[in-house]
């Protein structure tokens, strides 16, 4: 391997490999930030909702006039969903997982007490009669659903103050680390004069409404049935469009003084909610091969070049007793040497953009991780863009030596 | 050292059909000096390449240093060319690149030699031609003559038993030539085979024997003198 | 000479056919993706209403919570929704020469026709200047009347969108329309108005329409509509239901003000403080002034409105459009070396260094050209891809004549800089150096 003489034969005339470089430098930064970015967005959108996902829709229900009795309404309508065929629970709810909204509050830990860390401790609020988890498809971990006496119709313009909660895991974890959560007090209304929460059950991970949150498993149930809002359900497997196809009819039935805005499947529901870091998601995998495809492009036509140009070097150097993988070698040991300096470089500016990004734009610090494979990526692609080329320069003759003047 | 015995080169395209060697024999002992004469497509590059290595003969037979390179295959043929020849171009064929220190190296790195041998003979080879002090300096910054000196440089320092020399003063004055000629002859003197390519038949006197090459056929042989005489071929001659 | 040397560049192209077409494509993709991310930048952070954006402020007051701050980071911002109490009691006290108080509802429109089933239609309940402040056009009719506000009458101000759906024609001023259980009149029919961002109301998608339906904010008030929106309380309110709600700390309502000049905005900010200080006495705003007048520029910043992917898709496009230039240029000064003999013999036959340099750089500029065409249509795709991505984006991905000259500005600028050294590099090649053939 001869690094030194290729070495210092490309100082000598370095435009060329300066440019091929610092194309590789900015391929590995714009790489490596690609990269951190299109598998944090996939992370993401891969995160469970703890529900049961392909059988659950969620519909939102107005009823006309302010003057119809919430109460009744709401129990007419949840009787009549519950009596369709195919429905295995039906609940009233306003938000849902990953549906971006809804309702988040702040848990202290007893009554009066300064928090500091309360960001921490915010949680987004579910509304759950007895029939609730079995609609969201989630378990109950630890100790007990809410009674039916303890449930009460929530609406518009109420302050929910339950004697009664249920928490999700991560929440008790957060709150009562070392003990278990249950019979525990709390206070999710921030008064202090407002009586506490009893939390008696723990509930398996079901996703907050906000999707992107890092609270995303912070959740609490309150016993509310809440009336003017919409509904869930969750059908038999298979059953969940034919269900949905029938619903307006179903409670128009009931009543027809309502709108029902908007009825989408949780598969809709979900896919919304991660739209936007789907489509970043897809474009800069785009934006990496194109960059890709450029940069080995721009390999193979700079090495091609060089072929030529060096046409009677190679010859003499086969003359002189290289063997054609001699040659192929030394194609490949300066590509590789370009593309190291340019690894280099790459690196820190990488680095460089990352902290531009954390700064300005609320980023992640980019684990230093991807620069190993960025450059790895990098490298390959150079050894494999320059490999045509070099073999076409080891098949030179060695009759070239003397044949052309 | 060399041995050809109705040696054959046919090269073909689509079209044509050209044989550049027909019956070509000739015996070369260690230590000679050989000029090798010949007009214009007679043939004697081809018989240059085929000597060195650099292509293949059609048919026949070619010994090197009792090897029969028939059976060989391109590494192993430039291994042997690596180990065996020297090589010097007519236009110098040096790395522009590269320092002369470098320059001389290159054939020294495919034999595999380690660093400390290496500087050793480049320092050796580049002192006996004259520029051992300016190991560093480029080929941009030398004359011609000192160029063909470098290249002679590189030939020898894998002290190869045969030098083969292409047109080794056609780029050079007459100043220059004539000290490349007595470094040659020097280089003989120390039991060097050289087979020297020329056009220059002032150059083919002072080889102790030449070769007279006309439509790919060794034609008259001259141990001191020279008369061009055209004659159909023989098929040995008497070194 | 010029037209010589486009010719000398397009015989140079074909020669090449391969190797340009690959240039032409890498330059192309590069432009594509930048101005892709440039037209959607440039579109999203766009003046909603430029022409009185200066004048408009966002009205903010910090009622927040003694003991932790509304905004948790260093900028300390106050809320950037307003309680009802107070928006009511500026809207009343009317300081400024211009002012409009808002949140933003939905109204289920109940067509006369039964068999036309009931549809929720945004809304936004609003009581002083919004149509006069936010040049919202009118087609027939106009807002109503401080009396109308004074007295709750029930007066509507509508979309054409929904005049021409619920009554098949837009001039129905006066007509009756039922909202929910009860009927509105008609006092106006807004033209087409599209404002993007949406920017006086930042809870909700900003890149949508504007509300279809508008009723005065007494009315709202008094029959508590729905609220749409971001509400936040520190505190629960004291009671239930709407009036406790607007009475309390919660904030869930807009504020804006028209402030023509320095001295107005001063003035008002003045009397905000004072307003503050006053109510202080009553045991509310516990926490050190932080009242803030922001316009309009400086409130779609804070509030975030341009998405940060924007920008980082911006950078990132850029950033390869110039390795796509740098490719260019290693791949150009390959391209002309390797001519070095007819360079040479160009020179030796005449040309002047100048003019070597002129043919080589409008070599560069002709690949620049082509690669702006074939980018162009890139580009045209590339915003189509978005369209299809982001659903709500469809009337932000669109190419407009001032992108479509900055690109091909890009382009020719980009090409010309890319080849500027391998254009200089050929210029110094010697006349007839390379004739030896060595």
């Amino acid at each position: 391997m001869e690094i030194r003489p290729i070495f210092s034969a490309l100082r000598r005339s370095p435009v060329a490999a300066v440019l091929i470089a610092s194309q590789i430098a900015l391929t590995l930064a714009i790489l490596a930030n690609v990269l951190f970015i299109v598998t944090e967005r996939i992370e993401q959108m891969s995160v469970p909702s703890g529900i049961d996902e392909p059988n659950v829709f969620y519909f939102s229900n107005v009823n006309i006039g302010n003057l119809r009795d919430k109460t009744a309404s709401v129990k007419e309508d949840l009787d009549a969903l519950r009596a369709m065929p195919g429905v295995v629970a039906a609940v009233g709810q306003f938000a849902m997982p990953m549906g971006r909204s809804g309702w988040q509050t702040s848990i202290a830990l007893k009554v009066g007490e300064q928090e500091e860390a309360l960001s921490e401790r915010t949680a987004a609020v579910y509304f759950a009669d007895e029939h609730m988890l079995r609609a969201l498809g989630t378990r109950l971990l630890e100790g007990r659903e809410f009674a039916p006496g303890e449930i009460q119709i929530f609406s518009d313009g109420m302050q929910p103050n339950p004697p009664v909660i249920m928490v999700s895991t991560a929440l008790a974890k957060v709150l009562f680390p070392d003990e278990s959560a249950i019979g525990k007090l709390v206070n999710m209304t921030g008064d202090q004069n407002q009586p506490s929460q009893r939390i008696v059950g723990v509930v398996d991970h079901v996703a907050s409404p906000w999707p992107n949150s890092r609270n995303i498993d912070r959740v609490i149930y309150v016993p509310f049935v809440p009336a003017g809002f919409g509904f869930m359900v969750r059908t038999d497997p298979g059953e969940r469009d034919r269900v949905m196809a029938k619903v307006e009819d179903t409670l128009f039935a009931v009543n027809p003084n309502r709108i029902i805005p908007s009825m989408r499947s949780f598969d809709e529901i979900r896919r919304r909610a991660f739209n936007d870091d789907r489509a970043m998601a897809f474009l800069l995998s785009f934006i990496g091969i194109a960059l890709l495809a450029v940069t080995a492009f721009g390999i193979v036509g700079q090495a091609s070049f060089w072929v030529t140009q060096r046409t009677k070097q190679i010859g003499t150097r086969r003359a002189l007793g290289a063997r054609k993988v001699d040659i192929l070698r030394y194609f490949q040991t300066e590509n590789a040497m370009i593309t190291l300096i340019g690894v280099l470089i790459g690196s820190g500016l990488a680095l460089g953009i990352n902290v531009l990004l954390v700064k300005y734009l609320d980023f992640d610090r980019l684990p230093w991780t991807w620069l190993p494979v960025g450059a790895i990526v990098v490298l390959l692609l150079g050894q494999l863009a320059v490999l045509g080329p070099a073999m076409r320069a080891s098949k030179i003759a060695p009759a070239i030596a003397t044949r052309t003047a | 050292m060399l041995q050809m015995q109705n040696l054959r080169k046919v090269f073909r395209t689509a079209l044509v059909e050209t044989h550049a060697l027909r019956d070509f024999s000739l015996e070369v002992k260690a230590g000679e000096f050989v000029a090798v004469t010949g007009p214009s497509g007679s043939g004697k590059t081809t018989f240059l390449n085929i000597a060195g290595l650099l292509e293949e003969h059609t048919d026949g037979l070619y010994a090197l240093d009792g090897i029969d390179v028939n059976k060989l295959d391109d590494d192993a043929r430039s291994r042997l060319r690596n180990e065996k020849i020297g090589f010097i171009f007519q236009s110098f064929n040096l790395i522009p690149d590269l320092d002369l220190f470098d320059n001389v190296d290159v054939p020294l790195r495919y034999r595999g030699f380690p660093k400390a041998d290496r500087k050793r003979r480049i320092e050796g080879a580049l002192g006996r031609v004259g520029l051992g002090s300016r190991l560093h300096h480029y080929p941009a910054e030398l004359s011609g003559g000192q160029q063909q000196r470098v290249a002679i440089a590189r030939a020898l320092a894998g002290e190869p038993k045969l030098l083969l020399a292409d047109e080794p003063t056609g780029n050079l004055d007459t100043v220059m030539a004539r000290g490349v000629l007595e470094l040659l002859e020097e280089i003989n003197g120390r039991g060097t085979t050289i087979i020297m390519v020329t056009h220059d038949l002032e150059l083919a006197r002072r080889a102790r024997r030449h070769v007279h090459v006309v439509d790919g056929q060794v034609v008259d042989l001259a141990e001191t003198d020279f008369a061009p005489i055209r004659a159909p071929a023989r098929t040995q001659a008497a070194a | 000479m010029f037209t010589y040397y486009l010719k000398l560049a397009f015989l140079a192209l074909k020669r090449t056919p391969a190797l340009s077409s690959l240039m032409v494509l890498a330059i192309a993709l590069g432009l594509a993706t930048a101005m892709t991310a440039l037209t959607l930048l440039y579109k999203l952070s766009g003046d909603p209403i430029p022409q009185k954006s200066n004048v408009l402020y966002a009205v903010q007051l910090d009622n927040w919570a003694a003991d932790r701050a509304f905004d948790e980071t260093p900028a300390n911002l106050p809320p950037n929704l307003m309680t009802h109490r107070d928006a009511r009691r500026l809207l009343a006290d009317a300081k400024a020469p211009m002012q409009a108080a808002m949140w933003r509802s939905g109204v289920s429109v109940v067509p006369e026709d039964k068999d036309v089933r009931p549809r929720l239609v945004s809304a936004r309940v609003t009581g002083g200047d919004f149509f006069a402040m936010f040049d919202v056009p009118f087609l027939h009719g106009g807002t109503w009347s401080k009396a109308d506000e004074q007295a709750e009458h029930r007066v509507t101000v509508i979309s054409r969108e929904l005049a021409e759906r619920v009554y098949k024609r837009t001039d129905v001023v006066g007509e009756r329309i039922r909202y929910g259980d009860e009927d509105f009149t008609v006092v106006g029919v807004l033209d087409n108005w599209k404002v993007q961002p949406l920017f006086y109301d930042v809870s909700n998608d900003t890149l949508g329409d504007p509300e279809e339906i508008y009723v005065p904010w007494s009315v709202g008030t008094v029959k508590e509509m729905d609220i749409n929106g971001n509400t936040s309380c520190f505190a629960p309110p004291t009671g239930e239901g709407f009036v406790a709600l607007a009475e309390s700390d919660c904030i869930f309502a807009q504020y804006w003000a028209e402030l023509p000049d320095a001295a107005t905005r001063d003035a008002y900010f003045d009397y905000l403080t004072a307003y503050v200080a006053e109510q202080r006495k009553t045991g509310r705003f516990k926490r050190p002034d932080n009242n803030k007048l922001s316009p309009v520029r400086e409130w779609l910043t804070q509030n975030r409105v341009v998405p940060d992917d924007s920008r980082i898709f911006t950078g990132i496009g850029v950033a390869f459009l110039f390795v796509c230039l740098l490719n260019a240029t290693g791949l150009l000064l390959a391209k002309f070396l390797r001519k070095s003999g007819e360079i040479g013999l160009r020179r030796a036959l005449g040309a002047k260094r100048r003019a070597i340099f002129a043919q080589h750089l409008t070599e560069s500029g002709l690949i620049g050209f082509l690669g702006a065409v074939v980018g162009l249509i890139l580009t045209v795709g590339g915003l189509a891809l978005v369209r299809m991505l982001i659903p709500r984006f469809d009337d932000v991905a669109r190419i407009d004549a001032t992108l479509f000259l900055l690109l091909i500005v890009v382009a020719l600028l980009g090409a010309i800089a890319a080849g500027a050294y391998p254009a200089w590099r050929a210029c110094r090649i010697a006349p007839a150096s390379q004739l030896k053939t060595n």
